[in-house]
């Protein structure tokens, strides 16, 4: 057909409006990037929720991580890289003409894209469990006004601002040193922080102790860790949205590869899906240590 | 570096000839990958201080974009274009960030504070925060200005409205 205008190599791949396949590779990459550099102006907006959050109350988000499970983090991060490398494999496969490699390579990234689904899975069916799914003040799992996490930290005892600060009026030079010299407002641990952040454990009114042996402490502790589980949801449910669509788009070279479109001379849909399934890589690189891996050491 | 898809003479003027990279040069940037996922997972229990944790974090994960971008992605051989739009992207996001930090924290002292108290005591978690009565329950005692003592907290709001029902 491209010969129909008198210029190219009679390649039916080589979409007419492209002199060569060379020219058709570099102006396929050159939009991919385009889009791409869009896909990363998406997530600043998420990062930066996130940074601004992050700043306004660090305790919320140094104490609502503990809930995540880093290990699962660090294995959904393994999975990822690995399909990383298959789908690179792939794109290597077909630029040599290797069909059989390539539909291999292909099939173990998606392997790797439900692989990551699964633990994705099993880590919200926890936070659902957990209730840390908040709207606004309001648990929209329990529908309680309470404070959060019950299992992992059912043997808290709370006690609600007012009541603690009749019962421990001043507490704060029994409290840990170095923790204190972290907080500003260490005469009034209790006294709400503006903006609604919590109170390091260990500073708030540590004398408090129970009858029963349970550790008291100020409902502040646990409180606002809505701020951190949004953020959480919807950066990892946006990442997650972007693994299946990338999923999709391998499925969809996949049938084609088995159809035998591709080439050594025309592979281009292969090594774009790999861009896209690449840049979720980038993504989920930078949202696994900012989101499971905060204040993991044992001071904080 | 690496393999050719065809001899030499298969390949046409204006052909897309690609670059090949061989399979121990990729398989070897996933094991760095994967060794430095374990150093950032170290270095996240050893403590440096928050700021410099999340600093050593970040610096890791940019070595790791750094060379998904370059190798995996093949922008070290690519047309230096597409890295030009990448970076181009990186520097509208970190102006987006740097702003937005700087802004964010400049309103601390505007907060509400009775507001922010009111969300944290018990019965306004049981009863629910009603801003209108609130409100009511303040002009009310501005108003009559018999009840001094509460007429500037707005916290108490839904209390004097009891007491006031009962006059």
């Amino acid at each position: 057909m491209s010969d129909d205008h008198g210029h190219g190599h009679g390649d039916p791949n080589l979409a007419h409006h492209w002199d060569t396949m060379d020219q058709q590779v570099h102006a396929g990459k050159f939009g991919m990037w385009l889009f791409l550099s869009t896909e990363v102006l998406l997530f600043a907006g998420l990062f930066c929720a996130y940074c601004v959050y992050r700043g306004l109350h660090p305790e919320v988000f140094a104490e609502a991580s503990k809930v995540l499970n880093w290990k699962l983090g660090a294995l959904n991060t393994v999975i990822l890289l690995a399909s990383s490398f298959t789908m690179a494999m792939g794109v290597r496969a077909a630029q040599l003409g290797n069909k059989s490699q390539t539909s291999l390579m292909l099939v173990l990234t998606l392997c790797g894209a439900g692989g990551f689904m699964v633990v994705k899975a099993i880590e919200y069916n926890e936070k659902f469990e957990h209730g840390t799914v908040w709207i606004g003040h309001k648990n929209s799992i329990t529908g309680d006004y309470n404070y959060s996490p019950q299992d992992k930290f059912k043997d808290v005892e709370y006690a609600y601002p007012a009541e603690a600060a009749e019962a421990a009026p001043d507490e704060s030079e029994h409290g840990d040193p170095k923790l204190a010299a972290l907080l500003d407002t260490t005469v009034t641990p209790i006294e709400p922080k503006l903006g609604g952040g919590i109170v390091q454990p260990g500073v708030a009114p540590s004398g408090l102790a129970s009858d029963d042996g349970k550790r008291v402490t100020t409902a502040p502790k646990l409180q606002n860790m809505h701020i951190f589980f949004g953020i959480y949801f919807v950066m990892t449910g946006t990442h997650g949205l972007h693994v299946i669509i990338g999923a999709i788009a391998i499925i969809w070279v996949l049938i084609r590869n088995i159809r035998g479109d591709f080439t050594p001379k025309y592979n281009l849909p292969v090594d774009l899906v790999g861009l896209y399934w690449h840049l979720v890589d980038l993504i989920w690189i930078f949202l696994f240590p900012l989101l499971y891996l905060i204040n993991l050491d044992p001071w904080n | 570096m690496g393999d050719h898809a065809l001899p030499p003479g298969d390949w046409k003027e204006g052909d897309h000839v690609p670059h090949v990279v061989s399979w121990q040069f990729l398989l070897g940037i996933l094991v760095t990958l994967l060794c430095l996922t374990a150093l950032t997972v170290i270095a996240a229990k050893v403590h440096l201080g928050s700021t410099l944790n999340v600093g050593v974090a970040l610096a890791i994960a940019t070595v790791k974009a750094t060379l998904v971008a370059a190798f995996f992605m093949h922008l070290y051989w690519d047309k230096p274009i597409n890295t030009v739009i990448l970076l181009f992207s990186l520097a509208l996001l970190s102006l987006f960030l740097g702003f937005s930090l700087l802004d964010g924290m400049q309103y601390q002292d505007s907060v509400i504070k009775d507001y922010a108290y009111r969300q944290m005591t018990e019965k306004n978690y049981k009863g629910g925060w009603d801003p209108a009565a609130a409100l009511e329950a303040h002009h009310h005692d501005a108003g009559h200005g018999d009840d001094a003592g509460h007429g500037e907290d707005a916290t108490h709001g839904e209390d004097d409205k009891v007491e006031d029902d009962g006059h």
